[in-house]
């Protein structure tokens, strides 16, 4: 089952980090891009899967997993990410 | 032991056309339920119901005489074989049939595929639309789940793996029930015990194949052929 969460995961979040990495280089600014990450990064990620991929849900759904636990958790991890890389970034600033 | 999939009551309309008006039927382990019906009839919403994944405006189904609700995928009482690929395309088969079966019991069946095993290195989206609805629909086969919605599951396949899905579910049907619902109608009349029509939202049972003329699902040309 965690094998399978972190598919989606990881799936969703080929968006989130290729648009993260948008966000360094016009911004030239690391913390902007980790609070993009976690924040609006996650809804727009989302978005785009379920855009391109949005049939895919039904895989997980027979799996057991929920469209709505998936997608909550997904973005909970991404703040939780994003929170703990501010509070490193500010720690060596 | 056998399990018990009671539709009590469905009715359902989008805007104000009602398409399920009175749905009313049991799927029993062992039942392979044929489901026929014009485009339009709504039957692939009465699965997405059964499923979970669409709310109805009133439902009333129970499995093992507890309301089901709609969390049957959630609680692993129900798997769906959408129309649809719903496959990651970007995965290889090899990597694909671990994440639904870490043990190697359940992984080995499907290996062990013939058609499976042909493909294994191969990525979901690179294989045939064929290939890639009979991977699905082996998937969802092996599944634990008691009951098993088939949408569409002979369309786009060649004859060869018609035929390997209706072995597989003819093997599988002393542990699970299916309800099917396909417009290749003789496979489905092949492979299904109970038969029934939906029409102006009702379900009608068929007694005979020959009642599908008759309950308007086909035309009388096919009467020569029953």
């Amino acid at each position: 089952m965690t094998e399978l969460y972190l598919k989606y995961y990881f799936d969703v979040s080929r968006y989130n980090l290729l648009f993260s990495i948008l966000v360094i280089i016009l911004t030239q600014n690391l913390l902007a891009a980790v609070v993009y990450f976690g924040t609006l990064g996650s809804v727009v990620s989302l978005a785009l899967f379920r855009y391109h991929q949005n049939i895919e849900y039904y895989f997980y759904l027979n799996a057991g997993l929920s469209k709505k636990a998936i997608i909550l958790k997904s973005f909970i991890i991404n703040l939780v990410i994003s929170v703990i890389l501010v509070i490193i970034f500010w720690g060596i600033h | 032991m056998g399990h018990t999939l009671d539709v009590r009551s469905v009715i359902h309309s989008f805007g104000k056309r009602q398409v399920l008006s009175s749905i009313a039927f049991t799927c029993r382990t062992g039942d392979v339920i044929g489901i026929f019906g014009r485009n339009g009839t709504g039957k692939s919403t009465l699965l997405k119901i059964l499923f979970g994944t669409l709310q109805a405006n009133e439902s009333e189904v129970y499995i093992d005489n507890e309301l089901a609700g709609a969390k049957t995928a959630i609680n692993k009482q129900v798997a769906y074989h959408h129309q649809e690929v719903f496959l990651p395309k970007h995965t290889t088969v090899k990597n694909l049939i671990p994440l639904y079966f870490p043990n190697g019991e359940k992984q080995n069946k499907l290996f062990y595929d013939q058609q499976i095993n042909k493909i294994e290195n191969q990525k979901v989206g690179a294989l045939s639309l064929g290939q890639q609805r009979y991977l699905q629909f082996l998937l969802i086969l092996h599944l634990d789940h008691y009951f098993v919605l088939l949408d569409e599951p002979f369309s786009m396949l060649e004859p060869l793996l018609k035929e390997l899905i209706k072995e597989k579910i003819e093997l599988h049907k002393s542990c699970k029930g299916f309800i099917i619902t396909d417009h290749y109608f003789a496979d489905v009349l092949q492979v299904a015990n109970i038969k029934k029509v939906i029409t102006d939202g009702v379900m009608k049972v068929v007694d005979k194949d020959m009642d599908l003329i008759d309950l308007g699902y086909l035309s009388d040309k096919f009467r020569s052929r029953f």
